[in-house]
C-alpha cells in the first residue's frame, strides 16, 4: 500500500541522456548511449508524460508495455522539444503505437504556421524511411502544435512552453503540479548578440550592435523567469566551458558552467544535467560529474549528471 | 486612418488572397537567396539583405510575431528577431517565401518598375531613420523606423499586380492632375495602398505603431509627439523621398488636399533637407553596392 507522500509524487526517469546521435557500444555503457528520452510519472492521476523520442523511447515503450496495463489502455503524452533526429528517431520503434487501445497526443513546435507536426513526424513514417506508414499505425494519435504558451493538460498539470535558443525552433517545458515544478531544456544555450561588436570591423553597425545585446539580454532574462524555482531543472550540458568557447558558440548547446549559473541564477533546487556529447566516455562523464556534482555552496543546488534508467522523485 | 471596408469586394477579395503568397522584390532576391544560403552567413549580412526588402521584411516580423511565439510584445526589427529566432531560422523563413516566383514576374511591374519601387521604399526606410536620429531616438529604436519606411507602401504591390490596367491608368492620371495616388487608386480600382497596407498589416500582426505608419502615412497630421511617432517619421520621410525623386512608385505623395506634406519649416530651412538628403543618398548606394546591381539601373 502506497502512502499518500508515495501517491502526490513527481518521477523523472531517464530512459537515455545522450545527444546528437545514439553512441551504442562498450565505452558510454553507464551513462547511456541512446538519445533523450525522459518520462514523467504523476502517479496519483496515473499520468505519463514522456518528453522526446530519441532512441531511449524504444526501452521506455517495451516497459511501458510490461506494466499493469490500465483499464481502457494506455494514454500518454509526448512532448517533442524538437524534430531534430535525434529527438525523433526513436519513434517509429516505440512499441504502443501499434496498440490499438493506446491514445497518444503528441505535441511539439514546428517552424511556420503552415509546417504541421503531423507531416513532420510523418516525414519518418513514410515507404522509403520505414515499413510502416503513418496511416498504418494502429494507436490513436492526436498531433498538437504547440506555441509559447501556458496549457492545462488536464489532472491539475499545467503546461508552460517556452522557445529555447537553438539552430531549429526547440521548446523548453515546465511541467506544475500541487506545487512542484519540472523543467526541461534540452537543446539550447545562452541568447547572445549575434552582430558585429568590434566598432573596427567594416561590417560593424551601431543599432545592430546594440540593439542586439539588448536584445540577448532580455531573452536570457526571460529563459531565467522560466526557469525560476523549479524542484528540478534538466538542462543541456553537453559541453564544458573550455570546448563551448573552442568554437561551439552557436551549435544550440550549452556548457555544464553556462547551465550551472543559469540554475542557481533562476533559484532551481536541482538541476540535472543531460545530452551529453556522444564523444564523451564514462570515464570523462565520472571526472565531471566528480567536479560537478552535489550541493553547491552558496545557492544550494544540487547538481547530478543524468543516466540511464535513472530516477528522481519529488 | 485608412477607409473601412466598403468598397469593392471583388478587389478586395482578390487582394486579401494575393497577401496569402507574396513574394519579395527581384531586386533583392539574387543577393538575399545568396546570403541565405550560404553556410557562413554571418547575422549583420542577413539582417543587411532582408532590410532591403519590404516584403521579406514584412514575413520575418510576421513569423516573430505570430501566434508561434506569442511574445508580450511585438518585435519590430530585424535583429530582435534574428536574436530570438536565431540566423538558422530566419534563413530558413526567408528562403521559404518562394522569392523565385518574383522573377517570372518582373512584367508584374507595369506602372513602376520593381527597382524604382525598391530606390522610393528604401530611400523612405534611410530618410526615417535619420528623422529618428534628429529627433533623439534611442539608437537601439531606430531600426523600427528604417522598417517603417521600408514596408510604407508595401499596398502598392498586391494593387500593381493585380490590376496593372487600372494601377498604370491611376498613376497616369495622378501625374496629369495632381491628385494623390491614393485618390487615383480608389477611383480607377476602389481600394487604395494604404488600406491594403493596412490589410497586410494585420495579416502579418505587426505593431499597431508599424500598422499606423503602413496605413496613415497619407492623412497623418504632423505633429511634434515625444517620443516621435512611427507615422510622423514616415509621412515626413516619403514626402523628403518624392521631393529628392528618388523612385516614383506610382505617382507623387500628397495629402488629401492635394497640398506637398513636406513641413514648412524643412522648406524654409532648406539646408537641413539637404543635409539629410545626401546622407540619404549616402545609405542607398551603399545599399547598391551590397546588392551589386549598380551596373543593371
Amino acid at each position: 500500500m502506497k502512502s499518500q507522500a508515495e501517491i502526490d509524487q513527481l518521477q523523472v526517469s531517464f530512459w537515455w541522456v545522450r545527444g546528437s546521435i545514439p553512441t551504442p557500444g562498450y565505452e558510454p555503457s553507464r551513462y547511456g548511449g541512446n538519445t533523450l528520452c525522459v518520462e514523467l510519472r504523476v502517479s496519483a492521476c496515473r499520468r505519463t508524460l514522456i518528453i522526446d523520442a530519441g532512441s531511449g523511447i524504444r526501452r521506455l515503450g517495451d516497459d511501458l508495455l510490461a506494466r499493469p496495463e490500465p483499464a481502457g489502455g494506455l494514454a500518454l503524452d509526448l512532448l517533442l522539444s524538437h524534430t531534430h533526429l535525434d529527438h525523433i528517431l526513436g519513434l517509429p520503434f516505440f512499441g504502443p503505437l501499434y496498440r490499438r487501445d493506446t491514445r497518444l497526443t503528441l505535441y511539439g513546435p514546428t517552424i511556420s504556421p503552415e509546417d504541421r507536426l503531423e507531416e513532420v513526424i510523418g516525414g519518418q513514417l513514410c515507404y522509403r524511411y520505414f515499413p510502416v506508414r503513418q496511416v498504418e499505425l494502429a494507436a490513436a494519435i492526436t498531433y498538437v502544435d504547440l506555441r509559447e504558451g501556458v496549457y492545462d493538460l488536464g489532472d491539475g498539470i499545467t503546461l508552460t512552453a517556452t522557445y529555447l535558443n537553438h539552430p531549429l525552433l526547440c521548446m523548453g517545458y515546465r511541467f506544475d503540479w500541487r506545487g512542484r515544478s519540472v523543467c526541461t531544456a534540452f537543446d539550447t544555450e545562452p541568447f547572445r548578440n549575434l552582430f558585429i561588436s568590434d566598432p573596427e570591423d567594416p561590417g560593424y553597425d551601431a543599432i545592430m550592435a546594440l540593439e542586439g545585446e539588448q536584445a540577448a539580454r532580455e531573452a536570457d532574462l526571460r529563459m531565467l523567469s522560466f526557469f525560476r524555482d523549479a524542484d528540478l531543472l534538466i538542462h543541456d550540458g553537453q559541453y564544458t566551458e573550455q570546448e563551448y568557447q573552442a568554437g561551439r558558440a552557436g551549435w544550440g548547446h550549452s556548457s555544464i558552467e553556462q547551465a550551472v549559473r543559469a540554475a542557481e541564477a533562476a533559484g532551481c533546487r536541482r538541476l540535472a544535467l543531460i545530452h551529453h556529447d556522444p564523444m564523451r566516455s564514462d570515464s570523462e562523464l565520472d571526472r565531471l560529474s566528480d567536479q560537478y556534482s552535489g550541493r553547491r555552496a552558496g545557492s544550494g543546488l544540487d547538481v547530478c549528471f543524468a543516466r540511464e534508467s535513472a530516477s528522481i522523485r519529488l | 486612418m485608412a477607409a473601412p471596408d466598403t468598397a469593392a469586394p471583388a478587389s478586395l477579395g482578390k487582394v486579401r488572397a494575393h497577401i496569402l503568397r507574396m513574394a519579395g522584390l527581384s531586386t533583392t532576391a539574387i543577393k538575399v537567396l545568396r546570403t541565405c544560403n550560404e553556410p557562413g552567413a554571418c547575422a549583420n549580412d542577413l539582417n543587411r539583405v532582408i532590410s532591403l526588402d519590404p516584403v521579406l521584411t514584412g514575413r520575418v516580423l510576421q513569423v516573430i510575431n505570430s501566434a508561434y511565439y506569442s511574445l508580450p510584445s511585438k518585435v519590430n526589427s530585424l535583429t530582435r528577431a534574428i536574436i530570438l529566432l536565431g540566423i538558422n531560422t530566419v534563413k530558413n523563413v526567408v528562403l521559404s517565401f518562394a522569392i523565385f516566383q518574383s522573377f517570372s514576374h518582373r512584367d508584374a511591374f507595369r506602372a513602376f518598375t520593381a527597382d524604382q519601387f525598391w530606390t522610393h521604399s528604401l530611400c523612405t526606410a534611410a530618410a526615417a531613420k535619420l528623422l529618428a536620429a534628429s529627433r533623439g531616438v534611442p539608437l537601439a529604436e531606430r531600426e523600427e523606423f528604417f522598417v517603417a519606411g521600408l514596408m510604407h507602401d508595401i499596398g502598392k504591390i498586391p494593387l500593381n499586380h493585380l490590376f496593372p490596367e487600372a494601377y498604370y491608368e491611376a498613376v497616369v492620371h495622378s501625374q496629369s492632375s495632381g491628385r494623390g495616388m491614393r485618390c487615383e487608386e480608389n477611383c480607377s480600382i476602389g481600394v487604395d495602398h494604404c488600406r491594403v497596407g493596412h490589410m497586410i498589416a494585420r495579416k502579418w500582426q505587426l505593431s499597431p505603431a508599424l500598422t499606423a505608419a503602413l496605413s496613415d502615412h497619407h492623412t497623418h497630421s504632423e505633429t511634434s509627439s515625444v517620443p516621435f511617432s512611427l507615422v510622423d517619421a514616415v509621412a515626413q520621410a516619403d514626402t523628403m523621398a518624392h521631393h529628392m525623386g528618388a523612385g516614383t512608385p506610382g505617382g507623387i505623395s500628397l495629402d488629401e488636399n492635394g497640398h506637398s506634406r513636406l513641413p514648412m519649416h524643412w522648406d524654409a530651412a532648406g539646408h537641413q533637407l539637404t543635409k539629410l538628403s545626401a546622407a540619404v543618398e549616402e545609405e542607398i548606394e551603399k545599399a547598391k553596392v551590397f546588392l551589386e546591381i549598380a551596373g543593371r539601373n
